[in-house]
């Protein structure tokens, strides 16, 4: 999936989406449901509002501070339990029997411990989100294959070294963060969506800053567009969090990425860069004509073609 | 096999050397007495016994199940829960060891390059002498500018090299094989064994290969290990007497051995079924 592609899916989604708002804002009116230009148009209008503005960017600044803190607690938590089976038998029974209790629960407790400020509700969103990332890495860890784990024994065996926390740190860098990775990252995009419905609850009481404020502040008021609006910027902090994770998961997770190098956009300017490194191959590597068949044969006919075929080849 | 192994011609010399730290001969001396393996469920292997010296290599060859993996592990050192009898002896004790797991053992998020410098990695040397090295066992593997790929992006045989390449880089006196070439087509394969023959003239490191192709087995044993039976049991210890220098066409003392070799496995079977 190119750039462009995910754009234009995004475009026809938004669309779709303001269609079927129309019709319902139709139905029920404006006293229920303005309508989507109308509310399109003051949510614009309301990016220059510094009073606006600076509800968002709390908002933003709690949801990143959240999340952030709760990936960075679970992704090393997860490694550990996945990694010990004796560190595992003393958190998981824990970690099992408060997985169903919904964190936000703990909002007022929170309040009590940690004051008005944004770190309860930082909290909150960190605690609500280290459960989820934490049980994905944890499992990814658990279930990978261990022959990467034997092979690096092997290696670390042949370069003579031996036990303590040196070799943990680098098996953890050479395999355990690599198998976890894709994992935590996929997980981050099932949390960044819990994160935001914490912080509407968080933002709900004990606190006149916030999207979350600011929805119930315009409910109260009767203010239906400045309402809607900041629903839509908070909507939007969810997508472009959800986005983040997928661009971390491209990012820092090349190997598993679907097409390979080769995008089908691109192909124009690729073909010259794989051109290059086909004959570097047929020079350099003659001898297992057989296995590269099938690639070779692909090339040599259909230079021409361009990257596309790279991609089918997966 | 006690020794008798063609040793390397006092003027040979390693066709390059990236770690650039060991003279000739380089090779572990390798003895095993009277082996017995044991995975929890009663002995998978017993009573093996040979002897490598330096530079020699040992082909074990077995239907799957006989054990050779364990055998493989055991002289690693990698599993000695498993050793329920006789010894594994390595000289020096320092030797390097290195082995090739059945799946080449790549890392997938690692490219060429990073797994062939892991071990150097691993071992603490130097960002230059690692990319260097790199360097230099790619051009030796045939694979010169195909290091940024990750190993899903080569092909089979490409994958296999860079694994043999992995445990050659950092200057092993013992290899260890397992299956090495069983996944590849029977083209790739045999172009893979002679090149893999090619690295073992240049670099004589003490090779033992695991493997169920009788061919291969006898192609770069200079003895071969018959493995057979239910806890498997050496069978036979057929030598080869080409040594080192092996007549490129795969001639007629091959097939012969090739043959040998068959018939015990045959008789292994034989025995196995009541």
């Amino acid at each position: 999936m190119g750039f462009r592609g995910k754009i234009i899916r995004y475009a026809l989604a938004a669309s779709g989406l303001l269609l079927v708002w129309l019709a319902l804002s139709l139905r029920f009116g404006p006293f229920v449901l303005p309508a989507p230009v109308e509310v399109l148009r003051d949510f614009f209008g309301r990016l220059s509002d510094p009073d606006f503005l600076s509800h968002a960017l709390r908002s933003l600044a709690r949801l990143s501070a959240g999340l952030a803190l709760g990936f960075f607690v679970a992704f090393p938590l997860g490694i550990l339990m996945g990694h010990s089976e004796k560190i595992d038998g003393f958190l998981a029974p824990p970690m099992f029997l408060t997985y169903p209790v919904p964190k936000v629960l703990f909002l007022p407790v929170f309040l009590i411990l940690f004051g008005m400020g944004d770190l309860p509700k930082t909290v909150v969103i960190a605690l609500a989100t280290t459960y989820q990332i934490l049980v994905v890495v944890r499992d990814a860890v658990r279930n990978a294959d261990p022959s990467a784990a034997v092979t690096f024994e092997t290696l670390w065996a042949s370069a003579g070294k031996g036990g303590g926390p040196g070799r943990f740190l680098s098996l953890a860098r050479h395999v355990l963060i690599p198998e976890a990775l894709p994992a935590a990252v996929s997980s981050l995009r099932l949390a960044s969506g819990t994160a935001v419905s914490v912080l509407f609850v968080a933002e709900t009481f004990a606190t006149d800053k916030g999207l979350g404020y600011a929805i119930l502040d315009a409910w109260g008021a009767m203010d239906l567009k400045r309402m809607w609006s900041a629903i839509i910027a908070m909507s939007l902090f969810g997508a472009a969090f959800f986005e983040l994770a997928n661009f971390l998961e491209w990012w820092l997770c090349p190997w598993k990425r679907k097409s390979k190098r080769k995008s089908k956009g691109k192909a124009k300017r690729q073909s010259k860069g794989k051109a290059k490194g086909k004959t570097e191959r047929k020079s350099e590597g003659k001898t297992e004509r057989k296995s590269e068949g099938k690639r070779e044969e692909k090339g040599d006919g259909g230079e021409s073609e361009g990257g596309g075929e790279e991609s089918e080849a997966e | 096999m006690a020794g008798r192994g063609v040793r390397g011609e006092p003027g040979d010399r390693p066709l390059s050397d990236p770690a650039g730290t060991r003279p000739e001969p380089r090779g572990a001396r390798v003895l095993v007495g009277d082996l017995s393996l044991d995975r929890g469920e009663g002995n998978v292997l017993e009573g093996v016994s040979f002897e490598l010296s330096p530079g020699e290599t040992l082909s074990a060859v077995g239907s799957s199940g006989s054990g050779k993996t364990s055998l493989l592990n055991a002289v690693f050192g990698l599993a000695p829960e498993t050793v329920s009898g006789g010894f594994v002896r390595i000289e020096p004790p320092s030797a390097k060891k290195a082995m090739v797991p059945q799946d080449s053992g790549l890392f997938p998020w690692k490219t060429a390059r990073r797994n062939l410098e892991l071990p150097l990695l691993l071992a603490g040397e130097t960002r230059e002498k690692r990319r260097a090295a790199a360097d230099a066992m790619l051009g030796e593997l045939g694979l010169a500018g195909l290091g940024d790929r990750l190993p899903r992006e080569l092909s089979g045989g490409e994958r296999q090299r860079i694994a043999l390449g992995r445990a050659l880089i950092a200057g092993a006196d013992l290899i260890l094989l397992d299956e090495p070439f069983s996944s590849l087509d029977s083209l790739t394969r045999e172009k893979l064994q002679d090149f893999l023959s090619e690295l073992l003239r240049s670099r004589r490191p003490t090779l033992i290969l695991a493997t169920h192709d009788v061919e291969e087995a006898v192609f770069l044993g200079d003895g071969v290990l018959v493995l057979g039976g239910s806890p498997a049991r050496p069978v036979r210890l057929v030598r080869n007497p080409r040594g080192k220098e092996r007549d490129p066409g795969r001639g007629e003392t091959f097939f012969r051995l090739v043959r040998e070799v068959r018939e015990a496995l045959a008789e292994a079977g034989a025995r196995k079924a009541p």
